[in-house]
């Protein structure tokens, strides 16, 4: 077991780190207040290859591991949600779902140049009346000839307006719930799908969350990802790396609350002292520190299971399930330490606040994670084989198939 | 045509911390690349974009690993790192005298470098390397292009700018009003891992302990105590305050 990040690594977390310190944190406070989306930042991470980072080299991405995709998804949350957001719906469960799933002619169609991030791309599973029930959707798909007639409509997804590329999920027969679903990937332009806003959120004010609408839009049958009723297995190994991403992210917005608590610490006196020396002030440190360092390890080995092509849907259920209570936690602690200031925007830890608490919700409530570790614990659950397993990072490429 | 950059690794300005008990910079203090030297290095890689018969070449002096590894991902084909403590040791002109022994066994069309390091600040290598190895120099580069082989740079001075022209060999040495230096994409640190660095030292640059000696030596490091005191004006009416106060700000050239 070695802790030490390699060379590589700690590049590829400078540069990320370097972008979005110089490119958005000096203008999120404003971007965050106005709730203005810039998607110029997106077309700049695509420029740079963010947007293509763990996908392999051959499908026009950067073949990095996983361990450098967490850190990206740290660095850029340590600035803003809605940056890592990106990584979330555009590389973790669009790109690595299409890379796990896509035939080959799909993935030279449409990954590539999502890696290369010539396009954009979202997921569209949640629904006004369906998300942790995600059996339960009623986004209807008709079979005609070679097409599927789409009717139905999305909601709470990250990117709506600015995607190129959609990654959704409809029933073929209600009836059969989950083993009825299909997966679908449709391109903005098609006749009958519309995108929309959506305004009033707690959080993440400065990404673009909308809904997607879907009247008869026809799709081609060589649009469909995997075969007809697999569409909820693909849903589910997509959110294994769309959790990911959120749980690396979390660990990104615990740091900047914590380093802001930290350097509020040694600037605000009271009673004559730094606030750092009183100690309940203390215990809140201390429990950031100890969210941090625990969530940190806790992605790091779902990490280390997906370099190597190995199911990892307990450990990455955990990491996200610990990182974003965490997260939440260390925010609200900042705001305490910070006092009235930390009640204002002034600060920035009312928007950490904020942003972290959408995730105690996202890919996967809360509670739907304490299920899912209870059940595994209890024997309940196990994971069982997929026809398409999750490829694992390039460099682990030839290992995991000697393995095999 | 070849284009070395000279590069430093340097305490992060932004987050030295000085020891008060040994005047030396705080261990642990993260290091950064020079920022001068990858203004020198942008427009090193522009140079090489608009010509396909460029070779460039990073060249540091010092513990220098990362800065090296991201002139690479940036765009520079190889690097040698001249890693020596003698060498590390010693002042400028020893910094230049390698540097000159390096180069002159390397050959070069031009070399960029930063105005100056933001640690040891003194500017004065480029110029040092110009007298050791007989080449022009233009110091304070704001601007650069070629033409037709000559490489008309802008050199900022007081109140304006200068435009120079030079043929190579020459030396420019780059301000930070150059360019926008550009961040390693990750297709470039991926690159990276397959340009080679090559490493030497005083004895494979065959210089002598003569050469290597500094004649400068470092004493401690300090802060400055802050002594500047506020100036509050009591028992004066608003306007005569007022009248005060635009004198004081007027004589400080302030409005």
């Amino acid at each position: 077991m070695d802790f030490e990040l390699t060379s590589e690594q700690i590049q590829v977390r400078d540069m990320v780190r370097e972008f979005a310190q110089r490119e958005v944190a000096p203008y999120i406070q404003e971007w965050d207040a106005k709730g203005e989306y810039h998607p110029e930042v997106l077309y700049k991470m695509g420029s740079l290859g963010i947007l293509g980072l763990p996908i392999p080299e051959r499908y026009g991405g950067g073949g990095f591991d996983y361990v450098s995709f967490a850190l990206a998804c740290e660095e850029l949350e340590a600035v803003d949600t809605f940056l890592r957001v990106v990584m979330s719906v555009h590389v973790g469960l669009n790109s690595l779902t299409l890379h796990q799933w896509a035939t080959e002619e799909q993935k030279q169609r449409w990954l590539v140049p999502q890696a290369k991030g010539e396009k954009l791309a979202t997921f569209g599973l949640t629904e006004p009346g369906a998300g942790s029930d995600a059996g339960n959707i009623q986004t209807r798909a008709v079979r005609d000839g070679d097409y599927y007639i789409l009717n139905g409509e999305k909601m709470w997804i990250s990117l709506a307006n600015t995607a190129d590329h959609f990654l959704v999920f409809a029933t073929l027969d209600p009836s059969k719930k989950h083993h009825g679903l299909v997966a679908l990937m449709l391109e903005r332009g098609m006749e009958g799908l519309t995108t929309g806003s959506i305004h009033g959120k707690l959080g993440v004010r400065a990404g673009d969350t909308g809904w997607l609408n879907f009247q008869n839009v026809r799709v081609p049958v060589e649009n469909r990802i995997g075969e007809e009723g697999e569409g909820f297995k693909i849903a589910m190994s997509a959110i294994d790396q769309g959790r990911f991403t959120v749980a690396a992210g979390a660990v990104g917005l615990i740091r900047a609350a914590m380093e802001a608590s930290i350097k509020y610490c040694h600037e605000r006196e009271a009673f004559g002292q730094p606030i750092g020396k009183f100690e309940l002030v203390q215990q809140m440190i201390a429990k950031m520190v100890a969210g941090y360092e625990a969530s940190r390890l806790l992605v790091m080995r779902a990490a280390e299971l997906k370099n190597r092509g190995i199911r990892n849907t307990r450990e990455t259920s955990l990491a996200k399930w610990f990182a974003c209570d965490k997260a939440f936690e260390a925010a609200n602690d900042a705001i305490q330490i910070h006092g009235a200031y930390g009640y204002s925007n002034e600060y920035p830890v009312e928007r950490y606040m904020r942003n972290a608490r959408g995730a105690v919700i996202y890919e996967g409530t809360r509670e739907i994670h304490q299920i899912l570790q209870a059940e595994y614990a209890l024997g309940y659950r196990t994971d069982r084989p997929l026809r398409c397993p999750q490829p694992p990072a390039q460099a682990w490429e030839s290992e995991a198939a000697a393995r095999a | 045509m070849k284009i070395v950059v000279l590069v430093k690794q340097v305490p992060d300005p932004n987050a030295v911390r000085f020891d008060p008990r040994t005047g030396d910079i705080q261990s642990g203090t993260p290091q950064v690349a020079n920022e001068y030297d990858l203004h020198a290095m942008e427009a090193a890689i522009q140079l090489k974009e608009r010509r396909d018969d460029v070779e460039l070449v990073a060249v540091s002096l010092g513990q220098a690993r990362e800065t090296l590894n991201r002139c690479l991902a940036m765009g520079a084909d190889r690097a040698v790192a001249i890693e020596d403590a003698t060498l590390a040791a010693g002042d400028s002109t020893v910094t230049a005298r390698a540097l000159a022994a390096l180069l002159r066994a390397e050959g070069f069309d031009l070399l960029l470098a930063g105005q100056e390091t933001s640690d040891g600040g003194t500017g004065t290598v480029g110029p040092q390397l110009a007298a050791l190895l007989d080449v022009p120099v233009v110091s304070n580069v704001v601007a650069l292009e070629e033409r037709d082989g000559v490489f008309v740079a802008q050199r900022e001075i007081e109140d304006g700018r200068q435009v120079l022209e030079v043929t190579p060999p020459a030396i420019l040495c780059a301000l930070s009003g150059l360019n926008e230096p550009r961040y390693p994409s990750l297709k470039g640190i991926m690159a990276a891992r397959r340009k080679p660095t090559e490493t030497k030292t005083a004895a494979d640059l065959g210089l002598s302990a003569a050469e290597a000696q500094a004649r400068v030596t470092w004493g401690p490091l300090f802060q400055e105590e802050e002594t500047a005191e506020g100036i509050i004006l009591r028992d004066v009416d608003a306007d005569s305050a007022v009248d005060q106060l635009v004198a004081f700000l007027q004589e400080r050239k302030l409005i």
